[in-house]
C-alpha cells in the first residue's frame, strides 16, 4: 500500500510539472529536433535561428523556437518527435537523418523540413526530390566528394592512397565513403578505410591507417566531427595532411576543406522554414542540395607539413588561415 | 543398487596439490540396503558420494546405478536414478521459490520438464499429503517461500522432496551436520521413517559414529581414500562407538594422531 | 504534456516494456547479466525492415526478427556455457559483433519504412488514427507476450528456469540441465528484445543501427524502477512491474523533455532523466523513513 502511494505521488508530480511546462503560445512555433550536439550541427541550428531572425522572425517576439537533442539515441529522437507533434508547431525541423525520420513518421499534417540529411531519398523522407508529395522536404548536405578528391590531388601531387576514417553506423558517412571509393577508383587511387564506432575510437582508427596513406579524408561524419582534433593530431604526428568535408575542420588543423559552412546550411534552411510559415505548400518546395562550396585553407599547418598551395588554389580560397 | 568398481579419484593431478581422494575403491550396495559411511575429515567419504552422484569426476573405474553404467554421465543425467540431500540446507532447496514450487521441481526430477502447469490443483493435493507426513504443520504453509523456513525444516522438506520422484536411491551427504542436536535427531528419525516407507536404497555419509551405527544395516569406514572396514549384520549390531574406534585403530597402520572423528 | 505526446510516450514505454521483460528474464530470473540486448534490439529492427522492404509480409518479418534476436541469445549462451567465457564478456562479444552483422543485414546503417507496409497498415487503412492503431496493436502484443512469459514461468520448465538463477547446484541435482535453461532463457530474452526492436522500427518507420545504444541501461532502469515501486515475488506482479517501470522511465524522459522552462538546456536531458528515476526510487523509501520517525516520535507521548 505504501509503495503504491509513493508511486501515485510520483506520477502526479510528473503530470503536474508537465502541464505546467506547456506554456503560452506565440504567433509562430518552430520545433527543432537534433540527433546529437556537435559543432557542425550546432552551427546549422544557429544559422537557422539567425536566418529566421534576418527575415523578421525573432525568438521571444513573434517566434517560439523549441529545441531538443536526442543525444545520439534514436529512441529519444522518437520521443522528442511525439512531444513536438503534440505541441502542434507550425514547422518541424529535423537536423540529421534519424531525427528527420522520426518526425516524418509522427505526423502527416505538420510540415517537416529536414536539414543536414545526406541522402533524403534513401532515407525515404521524400519519394520525389523535385516534387515532394507528402509533408516533408528540406536540404541535403551531400558533400561534393568529386571535388574533394580533386582537391586532394592538387595538394598531394602523385596521389595514390587516401585514408578515410568514418563511422559505418552512420547513414550519411557510408553514403559519402561509397561515393569517395567510386570517385577514387576511376582515378586509380586506392582508398584505405578505418571505422570508428564512437568518437573515442577515432584516434585509434586514424593511427592504424596514418602510416599507410598520403592524405586523410575527414568526411562530414558526426562521429569524426566530434573527434576531429584527435584525427588531426595523429595526422600531424606522421606529417600527412587532413582534407575535410566540412569547412569547420580547417579551424581544427585540417589543411584544406571544401564544403559548406554549416552555418550557411542553417541559413538556407531558414528560407524553407519561412516559405512554409508564409503558407507555401511543401509540394512546391523541391529538395535542395546545400550550396556555397567554400574553400578553406590552413597555411600555417601547410607550412609545417611542407606543402605549398598552388597560386590558383590560393586565389579560389574563400578563407585563409 | 550401486556398483562401484576400482574407483580412483585424483584431485589436481600432475600438480603439487595432487591428492588421491579415492584409491581403487570397489563397493556394492544391494537394492534396499541402508549403508552408512564414516571417516575422518579428508578420508574421502563425500568424494565417494560425489562419485555416485556425478559431482566428482572419476579418474579411473566404473560406476553403475541399478545396473546402468553412468560413469560418463553428468550430475543432471544421474539425477533420474538418485535423489540427494545436502549437508547445507540452503543447497538442496531454492530459497526464492515457495515450498510447493520446490516440491514441484523435485517431482519432475530426472523427467522431462514441459509446458504443464507446475502447480496444478491435483499436484498441490499430492504435495500437501506428502508434506503432512512430517507432522510439523508445513502443509498449511505450502505457498510460503522456502527461505522463511529454518535449516531443519528445510532439510525435512528436502527429504520429502527426495521421495516425490520414483527413483529408489537416496544419497545423504552429512545431512544433519549443520543442524542443532534436537533437530538433527528429528531429521534422522524422519530419514528412517521415509526410508522404510518408500523402501529406499540409501548411502548416508556422516561424521557421527553413533548415528552411523544407529541407522541402517551396514557401515563402512574410509581412511585416506580406502575402505578400511565394512561391517553388517550381527557383528554390527553388537558394536558400539568404542568398538568402532578400536576397529578404526586396528585397521590403521600408523597412529591415530589428531583425530577429528566425533564421538557423539 | 499533450495527449498526443502522452500516448506516444505510452507507446514507446510499452515497446520498451518488452525489452524490460527480456532483461528481467536474464538479470532477475537467470542471474545472467546480459548485454546482448544492445545488439539484438537493433537486429530485430534491421531484420524486420530488410524483410519488409524485400516484400515479405510484415508479420512474417516480425517473426523472423524475433528469431534473429533469439539467435543472438543462443550465441551468447554458447560462448558462456560451451566456451566458458565469463557471461558479461560473452554478451559484450555478441553485442559488438551484432553491430557489424546489423549493417550487413541492412546493407547500410539505416533503412526507412516510411510508406512501406507494416503490421499496423491493415488497421490504418480501415481509417483509424495511426497513433491509436499503434498503441492498440502494441498494447495487445505486449499483453500477449507478458501472459506467455507468466505462463511459461509457471510451468515445470519455467520453474527450472527460475531455480537456475538462484541455486544451480540444486537444479542439477534435480536433473535439470543448467546449460539448456541458459540457452533457452537467453534465446527467449533476446527474442523478446528483438521483437521489441521490430515493433519500434515499424512504429517509427525506420531501423537504425545506432538504436541499440543504451538498450540495456533502459531495460535495467525499467526493471529496477518497476520492481522497487511494485514489489512482490509473484510472477505476474513482477512482470507487470517491469512493464510499468518501462512506461514510468519513458514518462521521466518525456518530463525531462518538457522541462525547458526551468532554465535547463536540451543537453541536460540525460541528467534530468537520471535524477527523476533516482527520485522515483528514493521517494517511497523516504516516505517509509519519515513514517518510522513519526512513529518513534509519537511513542514517548503514549507512554
Amino acid at each position: 500500500m505504501k509503495r503504491i502511494n509513493g508511486m501515485s505521488l510520483f506520477c502526479a508530480a510528473v503530470l503536474l510539472c508537465m502541464t505546467a511546462a506547456t506554456s503560452l503560445a506565440q504567433s509562430y512555433k518552430v520545433a527543432v529536433s537534433q540527433i546529437v550536439e556537435h559543432p557542425a550541427l550546432d552551427a546549422t541550428r544557429q544559422g537557422l535561428l539567425d536566418g529566421l531572425k534576418a527575415k523578421g522572425y525573432e525568438e521571444g517576439k513573434n517566434l517560439k523556437f523549441i529545441y531538443q537533442t536526442a543525444q545520439g539515441n534514436p529512441a529519444i529522437a522518437v520521443q522528442i518527435a511525439k512531444q513536438f507533434v503534440g505541441e502542434k508547431p507550425n514547422v518541424l525541423v529535423g537536423i540529421a537523418t534519424p531525427t528527420a525520420q522520426a518526425l516524418a513518421a509522427s505526423t502527416r499534417s505538420i510540415p517537416v523540413i529536414f536539414t543536414a540529411v545526406t541522402d533524403p531519398f534513401g532515407a525515404k523522407l521524400v519519394k520525389n526530390l523535385a516534387h515532394p508529395e507528402g509533408n516533408v522536404t528540406g536540404l541535403s548536405d551531400l558533400s561534393p566528394v568529386v571535388q574533394h578528391v580533386e582537391l586532394m590531388q592538387e595538394i598531394v601531387p602523385e596521389l595514390r592512397t587516401i585514408g578515410v576514417v568514418f563511422n559505418p553506423g552512420e547513414a550519411n558517412a557510408v553514403a559519402l565513403v561509397d561515393l569517395l571509393k567510386k570517385t577514387a577508383m576511376s582515378k586509380g587511387i586506392q582508398v584505405v578505410e578505418a571505422s570508428a564506432l564512437k568518437s573515442a575510437d577515432v584516434q585509434g582508427a586514424a593511427r592504424i591507417i596514418a602510416s599507410k596513406v598520403q592524405v586523410i579524408y575527414a568526411p562530414t561524419d558526426n562521429t569524426v566531427a566530434s573527434a576531429i582534433d584527435a584525427l588531426v593530431g595523429v595526422a600531424n604526428q606522421v606529417k600527412i595532411p587532413v582534407v575535410g568535408g566540412s569547412t569547420s575542420f580547417v579551424k581544427n588543423g585540417a589543411v584544406a576543406s571544401l564544403g559548406f559552412d554549416y552555418y550557411q546550411v542553417g541559413v538556407q534552411t531558414a528560407e524553407y522554414v519561412e516559405a512554409v510559415l508564409k503558407g507555401t505548400p511543401v509540394s512546391e518546395l523541391p529538395v535542395k542540395f546545400a550550396r556555397g562550396s567554400d574553400l578553406f585553407l590552413n597555411q600555417k599547418v601547410a607550412k609545417r607539413l611542407g606543402i605549398t598551395f598552388p597560386d590558383a588554389m590560393l586565389k579560389r580560397a574563400t578563407n585563409l588561415k | 543398487m550401486i556398483d562401484l568398481k576400482d574407483i580412483d579419484v585424483i584431485f589436481n593431478p600432475g600438480t603439487v596439490l595432487e591428492n588421491k581422494a579415492l584409491r581403487n575403491v570397489s563397493l556394492t550396495v544391494p537394492e534396499g540396503q541402508f549403508l552408512t559411511v564414516i571417516g575422518s575429515n579428508g578420508a574421502g567419504k563425500s568424494t565417494l558420494l560425489g562419485a555416485v552422484s556425478g559431482e566428482t569426476p572419476i579418474f579411473q573405474g566404473t560406476v553403475k546405478i541399478d545396473g546402468l553404467e553412468v560413469t560418463k554421465l553428468g550430475v543432471h543425467q544421474r539425477a533420474k536414478l538418485a535423489a540427494r540431500v545436502f549437508q547445507n540446507p540452503l543447497a538442496g532447496t531454492c530459497a526464492s521459490l515457495s515450498i510447493e514450487e520446490n516440491m514441484a521441481l523435485a517431482f519432475k526430477r530426472g523427467r522431462r520438464r514441459g509446458w504443464r502447469l507446475a502447480l496444478s490443483s491435483k499436484r498441490r493435493r499430492f504435495f500437501r499429503d506428502r508434506i503432512a507426513i512430517l507432522g510439523i504443520g508445513l502443509e498449511d504453509r505450502l505457498s510460503d517461500s522456502i527461505g522463511l523456513l529454518s535449516g531443519g525444516q528445510r532439510q525435512a522438506v528436502s527429504l520429502v522432496m527426495a521421495t516425490l520422484s520414483d527413483s529408489h536411491l537416496l544419497l545423504l551427504d552429512e545431512h544433519t551436520a549443520a543442524l542443532d542436536p534436537r533437530m538433527a535427531t528429528f531429521i534422522l528419525e524422519l530419514t528412517n521413517t521415509v526410508v522404510k516407507e518408500f523402501s529406499l536404497t540409501v548411502m548416508m555419509v556422516t561424521h557421527s559414529m553413533k548415528d552411523a551405527l544407529a541407522s541402517g544395516e551396514r557401515t563402512i569406514m574410509l581412511h585416506e581414500g580406502k575402505i578400511i572396514f565394512d561391517v553388517a549384520g550381527r557383528e554390527r549390531q553388537k558394536m558400539d562407538v568404542s568398538n568402532l574406534l578400536e576397529l578404526f585403530n586396528q585397521a590403521r597402520d600408523e597412529d591415530l594422531g589428531d583425530d577429528s572423528l566425533l564421538l557423539g | 504534456m499533450s495527449l498526443f505526446a502522452f500516448l506516444g510516450t505510452l507507446e514507446i514505454g510499452l515497446i520498451y516494456g518488452l525489452v524490460a521483460l527480456g532483461v528481467y528474464l536474464t538479470f532477475r530470473i537467470l542471474d545472467f547479466p546480459d548485454l546482448t540486448v544492445d545488439g539484438s534490439f537493433p537486429m530485430g529492427g534491421a531484420v524486420a525492415a530488410t524483410a519488409i522492404v524485400a516484400g515479405i509480409n510484415p508479420w512474417v518479418a516480425t517473426i523472423l526478427a524475433t528469431f534473429s534476436g533469439a539467435f543472438c541469445g543462443l550465441v551468447t549462451a554458447f560462448l558462456a556455457v560451451r566456451c566458458g567465457i565469463l557471461h558479461l564478456l560473452a554478451s559484450i562479444l555478441t553485442m559488438i559483433a551484432a553491430f557489424s552483422v546489423n549493417i550487413r543485414i541492412m546493407g547500410r546503417p539505416n533503412i526507412a519504412l516510411l510508406g512501406e507496409p507494416t503490421i499496423f497498415s491493415p488497421f490504418e487503412s480501415l481509417g483509424f488514427d495511426p497513433l491509436h492503431v499503434h498503441l492498440g496493436v502494441i498494447f495487445i502484443l505486449v499483453v500477449c507476450s507478458s501472459l506467455f512469459v507468466i505462463r511459461l514461468l509457471s510451468s515445470d520448465f519455467g520453474l527450472g528456469l527460475r531455480a537456475t538463477g538462484v541455486n544451480s547446484q540444486m537444479v542439477a541435482a534435480q536433473g535439470g540441465n543448467i546449460g539448456l535453461f541458459t540457452y533457452f532463457g537467453l534465446a527467449l530474452s533476446n527474442g523478446l528484445v528483438a521483437f521489441s526492436g521490430a515493433l519500434f522500427a515499424q512504429s517509427n518507420s525506420f531501423a537504425d543501427v545506432t538504436s541499440g545504444v543504451g538498450t540495456i541501461v533502459v531495460g535495467l532502469a525499467a526493471v529496477i524502477l518497476g520492481q522497487t515501486l511494485l514489489s512482490g515475488t509473484r510472477i505476474w506482479v513482477a512482470v507487470s512491474a517491469v512493464i510499468l517501470g518501462s512506461i514510468l522511465y519513458r514518462l521521466s524522459v518525456a518530463f525531462a523533455l518538457s522541462s525547458g522552462m526551468f532554465g535547463l538546456q536540451a543537453s541536460d536531458l540525460n541528467l534530468i532523466t537520471a535524477v527523476l528515476v533516482a527520485l522515483a526510487l528514493v521517494i517511497p523509501k523516504m516516505k517509509n523513513t519519515v513514517q518510522c520517525k513519526m512513529m518513534s516520535g509519537r511513542l514517548p507521548d503514549s507512554d
